[in-house]
């Protein structure tokens, strides 16, 4: 009786678990670029615990690139991903995001095929995604759900609607293969029952990729799905970077340093993205003599800092 | 109170024996009166320095490591340049003002943080640059985590000579205080890397010193405890990277495992060594190498000496032992716990590849924190001669087993460098250590909720043994204020007081610390 | 109507220790007093090592004014019925003989926290995620809107009443009264506290020098003559211990609450509002309250910090934090710590193991007999079971709180 007072229900891991520790601070790419600990995980925690309201850390909320590093580093185990998502739910909008159906008149039969939701980036590296696509027997997608993953990303509501007309073709395939790891993970909310596999993962299992992979190869790892079920992938990658011999961007924690290091409002179009400083620190004293990245969104990051040459890993085979 | 210089116990109007015992200062210092804040704010602003008054600022920087000191700062300042960390002392000498500095924020006693004031911290000057991998030097700016410095050096296949092992300790905060790590033994403390800095003095000169140039304050920057200047820039020896070696070994006696480890260092069998144990019944004995050869010659000559078990045989052995005990086997379900948590921790295959491990600062400062972590850490600590060690471990467990149910000792050896004898007169090094000091942390798990007042009793009794047989802190920090006359004597204090009133006349720079 | 974060109720020595963690912690703190600041308090003033340890690391060294002559106390020196004296001093060294007037209104002003005096507390609404603090200053009604309550406010509590208004009557009440008198001559060491276990003159009996003149107290069950009591005792040290006095001058007295800390029946408080120092129930065994006062005040200024920093309720954090503080005490009036421990802040057990055999014998004889004198509170059974359950679980248990 006395003591199992002491000991009672384990608090919630929470912005109220932090203890301060900073360890965040060693992996927050916004904290490279800021060095100010109002901008880091651990900061916008802080501000909470003392009862600062989230209209007062805007700034602070829209800095995070929800790159996830913070969560494997977090010895509280805190999701802090969730606490900055949570956190952009409670503000208003950045921008308005029009989350409105696209009203598509025929609903896609995808008849138990493999569907690639590929998204902006990859679509705009359209040779890759047709690779990725052929590689990995993808049936053609008209609605990839981007609008949704952006936002999903901002905190902003999603109408019942879309997201029913996004949701409806889909049950029809056998497994999604999805680019964005935010989308991939609401994904396997929506439809528990779907087999839904992180582009990246999918690919560089393939023998045939694997064998193009040198070890003067800089291997980018897409750091959001990765850091989102870090203790399976931590081991995958490494028997990966040792079977093959290319270097990763991971540091020293193991943890995947990202090649950008974009703002909400930066992802949104509202300010320009300044991602020199980071991309810059990933290949900081790195000999390679190429870089294969996963996701399409960092290739145009890479292209104007260095000449190397940049390719997405679906393009690996007809490299 | 706010009186800029420490009382002596003649002050005290109660009694000439009072607390002849339990000696004590002021530990919780009285927040800063606030007197001309608002003054000092527009000069600040006005010479251009920015100042952050914002609860959301000031918040995160409420406690330290320790939590058990809390202070608010009136505002904070984050470092950018020696030029912008003059201004500010300027300015606050003038208002009288008291600045905090602060690093990692990883002081126990509440030497980080600001009882009103202003709040410096130095991580904004996290910055490495210049790596001369043919000199084998890196220039710094301080506040950068030594973890961060490992990952730039490591680029480079690089790697710092010691450090903290703790992720989130800063250059900065090391060279103030000190720093231990496993390799220690050989290459003294953290602090001993640092070959010449860049300070700024509490006045706002900005100074560059090192042994052979401005040798005085280079000497009362190291081991300094931020008293004399706030250190901007280092240049620190660094080495080329290897993968260690590990060895373990298992006791179940305290004092036979000192022994061992003492034996190790006077021998240089090792590159690494340390003792971690969970309380005093499974002592772990770790040594490491950073070569084939060493660890050849260890195999050799030393291993077979070495009274440890594997840990097949440490279990072989103490089975017996808690069969015949059997009030004891809540401690042995707790040791077969703390095992299955810890070892698969410290085996990752990512870090240990073809029993090399990759990155020893990594897997060790990762495990610290997330099983010994938490929002209050409670670590005392004793730094002995290597004579007196053993008792005061032996004294030091005891006060462990009265006040938490489980805990873990780290001991470690700490090379002393006759030439660094100056900077250790008024520092954590124990006077009369020769040849290597030992330091004993006392790290309870702090597996439920305790008040302050248990946490600092239990600290209070462990720095009480440190008072009776002569030994020094390696945490000195804020305690330091409470311990320093009794255990330097007023002469070397008033000394180091006096050279401190000259320094900083108006008492602003890291104020409750030490004076 | 003033938005604070925290209200503490009454200017002490708990109020000025939970003031000063809230403050440090950065929370928005006013503490209401009843009377004009710098306050009368009936009190002894001799402190206990622990509690002037607390007053130096928290607040610094004692200003001169803050104590009274003799600015220090050796030790406790206790009398039986059977002329056997025993001197203890305290661990550590000399103790401050505190006066309360300057002492508590120091401390407060140390904690830097807002003090609103000559407001009195009228009462309180717990509305869950504030508390509404009713109160008058000089008749005029104000309120407060505080996010926690801390109730510092002494053993009979405004602020227990508000929110356990039948608490009073659980628990017996006793009257301790003290008379100041010109010395005409006083064998008794000024040194020294000086304690009578003689059930012949109270439950609680003692004597000691202030300012030039002694102290003569008695406390008794709420009832009995505080007149006839005391000259009881005057008479008695005058025949037995040759002291002799002038009339009394000056004499003050107020109600107390003994039991809490003997039987573990502390009253911790309820949603929002904490219950702090005497009021709590934290008693001494020698009757000093003001360590525990500090400590147990400071722990209430943690508890809500913590419970703030973690968003976990106030009353876990606090009932958890003060289990250290309540074994400390309760420990001083548990029969087997007595026995087999040091529980005390001086050595009874050498002083005693100092006296022949003969003596040793007269002194148990004469403390079983003072013991009896308290037997009409029932009190043995649970002075046992509590006595059993430190050793058994290693603390007090909870569930006795209210």
């Amino acid at each position: 009786m006395f003591d199992i007072f002491a000991k009672a229900t384990p608090a919630p891991r929470d912005y109220a678990a932090c203890s301060g520790c900073s360890l965040c601070l060693l992996v927050c790419p916004v904290w490279r670029k800021t060095r100010d600990l109002r901008y880091t995980p651990h900061g916008r925690a802080k501000a909470l615990q003392h009862g600062v309201a989230a209209a007062d850390l805007k700034d602070s909320i829209d800095s995070c690139t929800l790159c996830g590093a913070c969560v494997p580093a977090c010895p509280e185990n805190i999701d802090l991903v969730a606490m900055t998502l949570d956190l952009r739910r409670q503000l208003p909008p950045v921008r308005p995001l029009a989350i409105g159906t696209r009203g598509v008149k025929k609903i896609a039969d995808y008849s138990r095929q493999s569907v690639l939701l590929a998204g902006a980036a990859l679509r705009e590296h359209d040779a890759a995604r047709r690779a990725a696509m052929q590689l990995l027997g993808c049936a053609p997608v008209l609605d990839d759900g981007d609008d949704i993953a952006l936002a999903l990303e901002a905190g902003a509501q999603i109408s019942a609607a879309r997201q029913e007309e996004f949701l409806l073709p889909l049950r029809t395939a056998a497994q999604l293969i999805v680019a964005d790891a935010l989308l991939a993970q609401q994904l396997g909310r929506w439809l528990p029952q779907m087999q839904i596999s992180n582009l990246g993962m999918a690919l560089s299992r393939r023998a045939d990729l694997r064998r193009q992979l040198r070890n003067d190869d800089l291997y980018v790892i897409e750091p959001r799905a990765y850091h989102a079920d870090y203790e399976a992938r931590v081991r995958y990658y490494d028997d990966l970077r040792h079977a093959t011999g290319c270097a990763m961007n991971l540091d020293l924690q193991r943890i995947a340093i990202p090649a950008t290091a974009r703002s909400l409002s930066q992802r949104l179009g509202l300010k320009t993205p300044d991602d020199a400083e980071q991309t810059h620190w990933l290949l900081q004293g790195r000999k390679i003599a190429r870089i294969v990245v996963e996701d399409a969104g960092d290739i145009a990051a890479f292209r104007q800092i260095s000449t190397l040459p940049v390719v997405h890993l679906a393009e690996l085979p007809n490299d | 109170m706010n009186t800029p210089s420490s009382f002596t116990p003649s002050d005290c109007p109660v009694g000439p024996d009072s607390l002849t015992q339990i000696t004590r200062r002021q530990t919780n210092p009285t927040r800063w009166h606030g007197a001309g804040w608002t003054d000092f704010a527009g000069a600040l602003r006005a010479a251009g320095v920015d100042l952050l008054e914002s609860l959301a600022a000031c918040g995160a920087f409420a406690t330290d490591a320790g939590g058990t000191a809390y202070g608010m700062p009136h505002g904070m300042v984050i470092a950018k340049s020696a030029q912008q960390i003059s201004s500010l002392l300027k300015i606050a000498q003038r208002f009288g003002v008291p600045v905090t500095v602060r690093g990692g924020g990883l002081t126990t006693e509440g030497e980080s943080v600001a009882f009103g004031g202003v709040l410096l911290d130095m991580t904004g000057m996290s910055r490495v640059q210049t790596i001369d991998a043919g000199a084998l030097t890196v220039r710094t700016q301080t506040g950068i985590f030594w973890h961060s410095l490992a990952e730039e050096l490591r680029r480079e296949g690089l790697d710092y000579l010691s450090a903290p092992l703790n992720l989130t300790s800063t250059v900065g905060g090391s060279l103030n205080v000190g720093g231990i790590d496993v390799n220690s033994p050989r290459l003294g403390c953290s602090a001993d890397q640092a070959i010449a800095l860049q300070i700024v003095t509490p006045t706002g000169e900005i100074v560059e010193c090192s042994e052979t140039e401005n040798a005085a304050q280079f000497q009362r920057a190291i081991l300094g405890y931020g008293q004399f200047c706030v250190i901007t820039e280092a240049t620190l020896k660094i080495r080329r990277y290897t993968p260690v070696r590990m060895q373990y070994f298992y006791y179940s006696s305290l004092t036979t495992a000192v022994e061992d480890l003492q034996r190790l260092d006077r021998d240089d069998a090792s590159d690494y060594s340390g003792i971690l144990t969970i309380m005093d019944s499974a002592v772990n004995l770790l040594v490491a190498f950073d070569s084939d050869e060493r660890e050849a010659a260890f195999n050799q000559r030393w291993k077979a000496q070495l009274r440890g078990h594997g840990e097949l045989g440490f279990a072989l052995r103490a089975l017996p032992r808690y069969l015949l005990q059997p009030w004891k086997w809540p401690e042995a379900l707790y040791l077969l716990r703390r095992k299955k948590q810890l070892f698969p921790e410290f085996r990752r295959p990512e870090y240990v590849r073809d029993g090399l491990m990759q990155d020893r600062t990594v897997v060790f400062s990762r495990a610290v924190w997330k099983y010994w972590g938490s929002r209050q850490m409670v670590i005392p600590d004793l730094a002995t001669s290597a004579e007196k060690f053993v008792a005061a471990v032996t004294r030091g467990n005891a006060v462990c087993r009265k006040y938490f149910p489980h805990y873990t000792l780290y001991c470690v050896g700490i090379k002393l460098r006759d030439d660094h004898k100056p900077h250790y007169e008024l520092s954590c090094i124990p006077p009369d250590a020769e040849g290597w000091a030992y330091g004993c942390e006392f790290e309870p798990m702090m597996d439920r909720v305790y008040s302050r007042d248990h946490l600092q009793s239990f600290k209070n009794e462990i720095y009480d043994i440190g008072l009776d047989i002569g030994a020094s802190y390696y945490r000195f920090g804020g305690m330091m204020k409470g311990y320093i006359r009794r255990a330097f004597g007023d002469e070397m204090v008033d000394r180091h007081l006096a050279m401190k009133q000259q320094a900083d006349p108006a008492m602003i720079l890291n104020r409750n610390v030490v004076f | 109507m003033r938005k604070v974060d925290v209200i503490i109720v009454g200017a002490s020595l708990s109020a000025a220790a939970a003031a000063k963690r809230l403050i440090d912690s950065g929370l928005e703190t006013v503490i209401l007093e009843r009377k004009a600041l710098p306050r009368h308090k009936i009190c002894s003033g001799i402190l206990s090592p622990r509690g002037h340890r607390f007053l130096i690391e928290n607040f610094g060294p004692l200003p001169r004014e803050a104590l009274h002559e003799p600015t220090a106390c050796r030790g406790v020196t206790f009398h039986f019925p059977s002329m056997v004296s025993m001197s203890m001093d305290f661990f550590g060294g000399t103790t401050p003989h505190l006066h309360r007037k300057y002492s508590d209104h120091w401390a407060i002003k140390q904690s830097r926290a807002e003090v609103h005096d000559e407001t009195s507390f009228a009462g309180l609404e717990d509305r869950g995620d504030h508390v509404l603090v009713h109160a008058r200053k000089h008749g005029e009604p104000l309120e407060y809107r505080a996010r926690w309550v801390i109730g510092a406010d002494g053993p009979s509590s405004l602020v227990t009443r508000a929110i356990y208004p039948d608490y009073p009557k659980q628990i017996p009440w006793f009257f301790v009264g003290q008379k100041f008198h010109e010395i005409i001559d006083c064998p008794l060491d000024e040194q020294y506290f000086h304690f009578w276990f003689h059930p012949g003159l109270g439950h609680y009996t003692w004597s000691h020098a202030r300012d030039g003149r002694q102290i003569v107290g008695v406390g008794f069950k709420r009832g009995d003559n505080f007149a006839a009591k005391h000259a009881n005792v005057v008479n008695y040290l005058s025949e037995k211990h040759g002291v002799k006095l002038q009339e009394h001058t000056d004499d003050e007295g107020c109600a107390e609450n003994f039991g809490p800390s003997l039987i573990n029946r502390y009253v911790f408080g309820k949603g929002n509002v904490l219950i702090t120092g005497q009021a709590a129930g934290f008693l001494n065994m020698i009757g000093e309250g003001m360590s525990c006062a500090l400590h147990s005040g400071a722990i209430s200024g943690e508890a809500v910090v913590e419970a703030r920093l973690r968003n976990r309720p106030v009353q876990e954090m606090y009932r958890k934090m003060i289990v250290s503080e309540v074994r400390r005490t309760s420990d001083q009036w548990n029969p087997l710590k007595i026995a087999f421990d040091r529980p005390h802040e001086a050595d009874f057990p050498a002083a005693l193991a100092a006296l022949s055999w003969r003596e040793r014998g007269l002194v148990m004889r004469d403390l079983w007999r003072f013991v009896v004198l308290y037997k009409e509170f029932k009190w043995g059974r649970q002075i046992a079971s509590a006595a059993l359950q430190r050793p058994l679980l290693g603390g007090y248990s909870m569930m006795k709180w209210l």
